[in-house]
């Protein structure tokens, strides 16, 4: 499911942010990383699946451009920016990644500034419009070749293990593992992994 | 006729090509060229044939006697329109009554509607086969300048591109809705793994090879085959 994480880095040096993370997400929870430019927006993006909030869910939600700040009390993501101030980011972003009518993801950017200037975020427009389309043949490629697996399968894996254990589907058993997720502040892919070694039931209290 | 200002020719071009970005559908698209046409060759009426399989279809008319020359040519499948999409040539007949023994069938009751002149140029695609043709009509005897075909070619070649913009357009979008459903399936499947797996212990390889088992068997995408067992509508023992 890879873009190569050059693509991202490659994205941050030309924006001007200190890092780029892409992101496809259809209905809510199908939604594939592409790439991240290091290993602390990859952790970020972690906590904006499991926290279901962020820039990248309401950009590609909405189809606009998205912003906060992470100070505490001035984020529209509040959990979201305890999670990214702890990583060291000032700023969040989203951009809309579409083609013709469809909105199909986003690019996140990160900034260790306090701010992202409006420049800045133009520049992401206009890149996210250049490659939009070369980004999306790739994914459609990556995603039909069932050679590859999906990205975060293991935590769509538990959640039909979950639903098994608690006898609801698998959607509203992702919304029990993000409700113990929270609870326990754990990553959902920590979480998962958990239940699937049988090291966590969530039947049981 | 005397010549035309080069100025305005390129005026004209310009403010179609900017008519045109407003258009979202082929249909606007044709109507719009065929009225610049129209307007800009002072004539009275231009209709564009489209090639649909093995028939032609009226695309688009703006006028009583173009309207009636096309759906003539349409329906009898004869006529210089016809005969330009076939041998994508031009085909010019400044008089059809002096020439009315070319289309036996057509010609008299296209004239008995008005129709006195056609000068049929084929719409090329962009595979160099002709998808249609744009047919200009006149309600009196006209032989059109070779200037006013090439304004008519140029206007032509200008929808055309705009149209190959509109199909990738809806290419993408297509492209982009396939993809939500691609990856809408990969995580059922995955899902319903983890419902295997749950139910009877099954490690995540023979899960899957019971669905694809499943599938096979039954005739069915292993996508539907997992949306069920997700569902509890389905076993796999």
């Amino acid at each position: 499911m890879e873009l190569p994480s050059a693509l991202c880095s490659g994205a941050a040096t030309l924006v001007g942010v200190s890092d780029v993370t892409i992101a496809v997400i259809g209905l809510p929870d199908r939604r594939v990383t592409l790439c991240a430019s290091s290993e602390r927006a990859r952790r970020l993006d972690q906590w904006q699946f499991t926290l279901n909030q962020g820039p990248c869910l309401d950009a590609a939600m909405s189809g606009r451009i998205t912003f906060g700040r992470t100070a505490a009390g001035e984020s529209p993501w509040e959990e979201l920016a305890v999670k990214a101030r702890e990583l060291g980011y000032g700023a969040l972003a989203g951009v809309p990644l579409m083609v013709g009518s469809v909105v199909y993801g986003a690019m996140n950017l990160q900034s260790d500034d306090g701010d992202i200037p409006a420049e800045t975020l133009e520049q992401a427009a206009a890149l996210a419009g250049a490659t939009a389309l070369r980004i999306l043949t790739r994914v459609a490629d990556a995603v039909s070749d069932e050679s590859r697996p999906i990205d975060r399968a293991a935590i769509h894996q538990a959640s039909g293990v979950v639903a098994q254990q608690l006898g609801i589907p698998p959607t509203d058993a992702l919304a029990v593992m993000r409700a113990r997720a929270f609870t326990d502040d754990l990553l959902l892919d920590d979480l998962a992994a958990a239940v699937l070694t049988g090291d966590l039931r969530l039947d049981r209290p | 006729m005397s010549q035309r200002p080069r100025r305005d020719i390129a005026e004209a071009l310009s403010v179609f090509t900017r008519a045109l970005s407003d258009e979202q559908s082929v249909e606007h698209v044709f109507r719009t060229l065929g009225d610049y046409c129209t307007e800009l060759l002072h004539v009275d009426g231009v209709g564009i044939l489209l090639l649909v399989g093995e028939d032609l279809v009226v695309a688009t008319t703006n006028s009583e006697p173009g309207d009636a020359a096309e759906h003539l040519e349409a329906e009898l499948r004869e006529g210089p329109c016809c005969d330009s999409v076939r041998t994508g040539s031009r085909v010019l007949v400044p008089d059809l009554e002096a020439e009315a023994h070319r289309w036996p069938r057509f010609a008299p009751r296209a004239i008995e509607a008005g129709v006195r002149s056609i000068h049929g140029l084929p719409i090329g695609g962009w595979s160099g086969l002709p998808i249609g043709s744009l047919d200009i009509v006149t309600s009196e005897p006209r032989q059109l300048s070779d200037e006013d075909l090439r304004i008519a070619d140029m206007l032509v070649d200008v929808a055309v591109t705009y149209l190959v913009g509109i199909r990738a357009y809806e290419q993408a979008s297509e492209l982009a809705t396939q993809l939500q459903h691609a990856l809408d399936s990969r995580v059922v499947i995955e899902q319903a793994k983890g419902v295997l797996r749950g139910r009877h212990g099954y490690g995540f390889q023979e899960a899957f090879e019971r669905l694809r088992g499943h599938a096979r068997s039954d005739r069915r995408r292993i996508q539907e085959v997992s949306r069920d067992v997700c569902d509890g509508v389905l076993d796999l023992d």
